[in-house]
Order: C-alpha cells, then structure tokens, then sequence
C-alpha cells in the first residue's frame, strides 16, 4: 500500500552551509514490514535581498513546501526558482509557485516548459551555464553545466559565497540495497542527516545500482573516467565544499564520497 | 484525433511548434510536429496510453469526451513518467473515472482516486497485463531509453506505442537520426545491442503501426519493418563500434 503524501523529518528544514538551506520532502513508501523513504530534496539559498528555490518537490509534498517556505522566507516573497530539468520532482510544484508568488521569476534551461505549463510563460526567463543570479550582500546563484544528467534540458548550480553544488541527479545513490528498491530510498531518521553523519559509508555496488538504473546511458557509455575527471576539475575550479543532490543525503566529505560514486558510475558499465 | 488502426486505436493531441524551445528539436528545424497520446478502445472500457502535454490538455479532454461513452471503465498506462506522458492525469481524472494508472520507474504520478499500478519489466523483456476486460497488452521494456520506458504493443491490431522512440514521421523526407536528438549519449556508447532489441522486437511481433509520442505514426507492416531497420542502423551508426 503506497502512501503518496509526502513528509519532511523533524531534523529539517536545515541549515546546510551559509545562506544555504536543506528542505528535503520524503516520500514514505509502506511496505509489509517496515516503512523506507525516497528523498526529493528542494534547497533555499538566500541572500540579503533576493531568495532562489533549486527545485520544486513533487505535487504530493506542496503543503510542507509551501508551510516550509512561509517560515523560511517571512513576509518576503520568492524571488527565483531554479528547476534544474522538467521532471515531476524537480518542477511539479512550479504552476503553485506561480500563483502562490505571482511575480517570481523562474530560469534555466526552460526548453520544452511552454509545452508543460502554458500558464506560467510569463515568468519563465532562459539562462545559460555562467550567468549570475545576484540575492543580495554578496550572495549569488551560478548556473552551471550539468555534467552528470539525463535529460539534455539539465542544469546544476552553486552558491560561491558557501561553496554549495546543486547537482540534481548527479551524485545521487542508494545507501540501504538491502531494501530491494531501485530508488535512493533510507530509513526513518536518516532523512535528514549528511552523509559524514551517517552510520555506514555509501559501498561501490550501491552507488553502482542507482546508476545503472536512473542514469541508464551509464550501462552502455564506458566513460566514467572522463565524466568524473571533468567534474573534479569543475567542483576544483569552482571551489566546491558540500555537494547537494535532489535524491540522496547532503554530501558534506567529498573527498570520501566522490570516489565511491565514481567507482559506482564504473560498475554500472554493462551492469 | 484520428483512428489509428481498425477503430481499436485512435490518436489524440494536437501539434506544436518545434523550433529551438523544443529540447529534442534537431537544430535548423522549424515545422509543426503533432504529439500525441493513443486510446485503446476494448469492449467493456478503454486504456489511454499516455496522456499528452499540458498545452493540448482541453483538447485531449475533448477528444475522450467523443470517444468514450458515459460512465465507460477507463485506465491510463503510461510509457514513461515524463511530462509529456503524466501532467494531464488530474484533469483526466476530474472528467472521467480512472480505474488505474500503470507505470513504471520510481517517480510518482500526479492522480488522486485512481489504483496506483507500478509494474517493473527488465530493460529487453516484455511482459503481458490485462489492464482491463478484453484489452490485454504486452508491455515491451525497449533498451532505446533515457529513462524507465515502456512500449505498448496490442496484439488483437498490431499496434506498438513506441513512446520516444520513432519520432521523425512526419518531416518532408522523414529521417530515423532525427528522432534520435534526445539520445545523444549514443554517441560515446555501444549501442550495438540496442539495435539489435530494436530487430527483435519487430522480428518477433506482427508491428502493423507504430504509435509515437511525437511525429506522425507509421502505417503497414512492410512500413514498419523498413523504420525499424532504418532506426536500427541509425542507432548503430551514431555510436562507437
């Protein structure tokens, strides 16, 4: 029996780095047994005069959203939201935003949006990888290529000023294989922690079996190497401390996750 | 909304402009394109395979009011769970009585009353369901994919709903590379055994139509032998051999 209202632990909303903030929404799926979860995380970054949602949550998780932000933001508006590709769980809340905050204003890659939501045209504005989105006291959302996706229409994006890459399915994975779920599902009371607070390190053939199957190319593309060279080189130069993914936990120990993902990227080659 | 095949299947949609806004748009093309969702007609009730984009949604209503008898049993098989495939669900689900929605992949789709039927097929297999009374379809899990994808084939008339996949009917002088813009991972991938599951599933099926979500249907068996060896070919020939 599946349960499709979507719920947020007690840990969250949370403040993940400076200006930053964690408002994931956790789809519990009731099995037989036990109860598991499935992050859709949506982010807040705010500055000292504007604010930029990164992704919308599912429809189901609207009313803790929509509370959430009432709490965050005070009696300021939305400024900006960043859906980083038109997936329900990335942009499925987007026509409530609109009305809910009537002059936001929502960019990106927003190729095929006019097809998906004809009524919110007027508040859709195209922006490229390098373009700045400035919030205010020296706060700013960059657009980013995305360089782990599936749909072509897909951008990341990071706040400089404390160093937050959103990378939406990129750097997502499954940490609990014994739940027999192809979805980065966990448990009750994970939901909000990072993953340097977990009690067990993510294993390669977790991080293999989530891409093989939400990043499905990676089982015929023999080219991991390249991707993760390419993305170390960006997270470099862009100066990049906590990794925020859409589906999993907030990785704040780059340096011991990001070969384990790599590592699961190589082994989903022919998986 | 045209019949498709016998009066069995019938298309719904509408066109859109394809042009540089459109993220499968090859680049230098300007035309209409139609998309559509496909409408299984049985003889207790029908199976609506996709449900359109929102843009055409008071039309796709439109249509399921002419097509379908009052109070007639209806449910929804989706081939993916993209936006042009699920966004009108709700507004289906408003006008008509939705039994089930079928699906598959681990996103949930926006309904509200209707039986949630998640089904997994492995990626080169197909499976068989009775969606309802008299409408039982193979569901085909093609490796001509981004995301988890299903293809419809009805066997009582030959029709296969190949959701994003041969989407180039309709263009002047209809090329297979074209409809492949979506999939531009080929290019750094073996895509050897993906063709050859395109060869299969035609060999091993009486494919009388091809039902897109995008671009005009192909019609004929021998039609849709040549589409698929075209596609086949094409597929191979964008990859690294």
């Amino acid at each position: 029996m599946e349960e499709l209202v979507e719920t947020m632990s007690r840990d969250l909303p949370r403040e993940v780095a400076d200006g930053v903030t964690w408002m994931s929404s956790c789809l519990p799926f009731h099995l037989q047994d036990r109860v598991i979860h499935g992050h859709t995380s949506t982010y807040l970054a705010q500055g000292t005069e504007s604010s930029i949602l990164i992704d919308t949550g599912n429809p189901s998780s609207w009313n803790i959203i929509s509370k959430t932000l009432d709490g965050l933001l005070g009696d300021k508006p939305l400024s900006y939201v960043f859906p980083t590709h038109p997936e329900l769980p990335h942009t499925g809340n987007l026509p409530r935003l609109v009305e809910k905050y009537p002059d936001v204003k929502i960019v990106g890659d927003i190729r095929d949006y006019h097809l998906f939501y004809p009524q919110i045209v007027p508040n859709l504005h195209a922006r490229v990888p390098g373009d700045r989105v400035d919030l205010g006291g020296g706060y700013e959302f960059v657009i980013v290529e995305a360089m782990i996706r599936d749909l072509p229409n897909t951008q990341w994006g990071f706040v400089p000023k404390s160093g937050v890459l959103f990378t939406a399915d990129g750097f997502c994975y499954m940490h609990r294989p014994e739940l027999d779920d192809e979805d980065p599902v966990h448990l009750p009371g994970e939901c909000g922690l990072t993953t340097d607070e977990l009690s067990a390190p993510i294993a390669v053939e977790n991080a293999a079996f989530f891409t093989g199957s939400a990043l499905y190319w990676a089982r015929f593309a023999n080219d991991a190497d390249q991707v993760y060279d390419r993305v170390g080189k960006l997270m470099d130069d862009l100066g990049v401390k906590i990794v925020a993914p859409t589906h999993g936990n907030v990785i704040t120990n780059i340096p011991e996750v990001a070969p384990i993902i790599r590592a699961g990227h190589k082994h989903a080659y022919r998986y | 909304m045209e019949g498709l095949l016998g009066g069995r299947i019938y298309r719904l949609g509408g066109d859109i402009e394809l042009d540089e806004r459109v993220s499968w748009c090859p680049p230098g093309i300007r035309r209409t394109q139609a998309v559509n969702c496909y409408l299984i007609k049985g003889p207790s009730g029908s199976v609506l395979v996709d449900t359109g984009v929102r843009l055409h949604q008071a039309d796709i209503i439109e249509q399921l009011d002419r097509l379908l008898s009052p109070g007639e049993p209806l449910s929804i098989v989706l081939t993916r769970t993209e936006m042009e495939c699920c966004l009108n669900i709700p507004a289906i689900e408003e006008r008509f009585t939705v039994g089930s929605v079928w699906y598959t992949g681990g996103i949930t789709v926006p309904r509200s009353k209707a039986k949630s039927k998640r089904i997994a097929v492995d990626p080169g297999s197909s499976m068989r369901v009775k969606v309802m009374d008299g409408v039982v379809v193979e569901l085909v899990s093609p490796l001509l994919r981004l995301l988890p994808t299903l293809w419809v084939f009805d066997p009582e008339s030959g029709g296969l709903l190949t959701s994003d996949a041969f989407t180039h009917g309709g263009s002047a002088v209809p090329e297979a590379r074209e409809g492949l813009r979506k999939f531009r991972w080929f290019s750094g991938a073996d895509t050897r055994p993906i063709a050859r599951n395109i060869r299969d599933i035609f060999r091993n099926r009486d494919v009388r139509a091809v039902g897109p979500s995008y671009g005009t249907p192909f019609v004929g068996t021998n039609v849709c032998l040549d589409q698929a060896g075209e596609l086949a070919r094409a597929i191979e020939e964008m990859g690294i051999q």
